[in-house]
């Protein structure tokens, strides 16, 4: 199994500079489906961006795939990142891009399939999720547990070996977090080998529907194993 | 003092926004030249699109102006120039007004009304609602996907509604004249393109990328001055139209300055 990211005492601030994770020390390997609970939201979605390597830390060491973020180009980390899909707890679409579209976008951006088989694929993505509605609606409309759909849809597009989710069962039903949750842990199972799975939730309760083989948790602004 | 340091803080603040907007256009034609390959498809989908909302949208409001424009044009020609023995500058004049001056501006004008003000306040939008990031999450470049497209295709789009502009004008002139003073359509055309040399053809073409350009320019780096309120966007959009058109007339009176005054032309 190898180490796909690697956090050395990675620290990273808010917009006004008040230290939101401090010395972060982790590794997490192709293989694991790890949880992580936070009451302190700010605090998951900052460790979590040192994690998918869209937050540099401000003191420390975040590494994806073996290498520094802090030390890679625009072009670098774009590469690296089209190996991570990162699940936002709001959601964010592209708003004047159709559904569909939204879900083809890294597919046509990054792949060399064609605009039709792109959008096949994403169709496909989008059957998977569990998405019943308009395809070709525009995003802004669609209710909040709808948009999660269409985010993990969009998040597998690129078959990424490291799926990092930001509390998905936040703001779901049951039932509709339940069905995501196992869409991502099915994802992950089907080459566990290779693949590392990433969640943060709320309070304990919801790691149970994960079935992580590793759990840790944010205490102030720590993280423990 | 106090003088001094508001007219230095005016002064920094316009060098910072030339700045924004000079390396918008060079990022946007770096990117262009050098990333050509880079996500192409979803890239040329956005710079379609924007044509089609910039230049094939505008159409018809471009036709109206222009056809009014090129009607109230010849009508103060023919009421004055019989009267100096001067019928046969028509053309000449019809050539400096519409192809020289107007023309562009006009164009430029009705660009930043409906593209403009769209440009910056989408951009300012999704930078709210934190797409842009969502964008770099996927190992997608903001500048590339979203700023180069809409600053291309504003120019593209700008520079063919210019010339739709001027060729519509003409004719809309040639119904005053055909029609109103029974001047045929041969001896109307010959006056205008016996007026029109390269040069004026160069200015047009010149002026009108140019106007694109900039207008793109100012339009996305406004757009993206937004910070995380939702009340920024409108002064963003404001911001944009007032730079837009501020940018266009100085660069209109330094081309033809630098043309036609310093050419003797």
């Amino acid at each position: 199994m190898a180490v796909l990211v690697e956090l050395k005492k990675a620290s990273c601030t808010s917009e006004d500079g008040i230290t939101v994770v401090e010395d972060a020390t982790a590794s997490f390997s192709s293989g694991q489906r790890v949880v992580i609970t936070s009451a302190n939201g700010n605090a998951a979605n900052c460790l979590l961006g040192l994690i998918a390597g869209i937050v540099t830390p401000v003191s420390g060491s975040a590494h994806l795939f073996g290498k520094d973020v802090s030390t890679l180009d625009l072009d670098m980390l774009a590469e690296l990142r089209t190996r991570v899909g990162f699940l936002f707890h709001d959601s964010v679409l592209v708003s004047n891009l159709k559904v569909i579209e939204n879900v083809a976008l890294p597919i046509i951006y990054h792949s060399e399939l064609s605009y039709e088989d792109g959008m096949a694929r994403a169709q496909k993505l989008l059957d998977l999720a569990g998405y019943r509605g308009e395809v070709w609606a525009l995003p802004g409309p669609l209710p909040l547990h709808v948009r999660k759909k269409v985010c993990v849809a969009r998040a597998l597009a690129l078959a990424p070996q490291v799926v990092v989710c930001e509390n998905i069962a936040s703001g779901l039903a049951h039932d509709e977090a339940m069905h995501l949750t196992e869409l991502l842990v099915e994802y992950q199972a089907r080459r566990a080998a290779d693949r590392l799975l990433i969640m943060t939730v709320d309070n304990a309760a919801d790691a149970v529907l994960v079935k992580p083989d590793r759990q840790l948790r944010i205490e102030g602004n720590r993280l423990v194993e | 003092m106090d003088i001094f340091t508001s007219l230095g803080s005016i002064a920094i603040g316009r060098v910072q926004t030339l700045t924004a907007v000079w390396s918008t256009i060079a990022l946007s034609l770096s990117s262009l030249v050098f990333r050509f390959y880079v996500g192409r498809k979803a890239t040329f989908q956005v710079l379609l699109k924007q044509v089609y909302f910039t230049g094939f949208q505008a159409i018809p409001i471009i036709s109206w102006i222009a056809l009014i424009l090129g009607i109230i044009v010849l009508t103060q020609l023919l009421s004055i120039l019989p009267g100096l023995g001067g019928e046969r500058l028509i053309g000449d004049i019809l050539v400096w007004v519409v192809v020289r001056e107007v023309g562009p501006l006009l164009a430029a004008v009705v660009v930043i009304a409906r593209s403009g003000t769209a440009i910056a306040s989408e951009l300012g939008t999704m930078r709210i609602a934190k797409q842009l990031t969502a964008l770099e999450i996927m190992g997608i470049d903001p500048v590339h996907y979203l700023v180069m497209p809409r600053v291309i295709g504003t120019a593209i789009s700008t520079f063919v509604l210019t010339f739709y502009f001027e060729v519509v004008a003409i004719l809309g002139g040639y119904l005053l004249a055909g029609f109103g003073k029974n001047i045929t359509f041969s001896i109307y055309m010959s006056s205008i393109l016996g007026s029109m040399g390269l040069l004026e053809v160069v200015v047009s073409v010149l002026k009108s990328l140019l106007f694109g350009l900039v207008i793109g320019a100012i339009c996305t780096s406004s757009g993206l001055t937004v910070g995380s309120s939702i009340t920024e966007v409108p002064q963003a959009t404001t911001k944009a139209v007032i730079g837009s058109l501020a940018a266009i007339f100085v660069i209109d009176a330094l081309i033809t300055t630098v043309f036609f005054i310093r050419l003797g032309l």
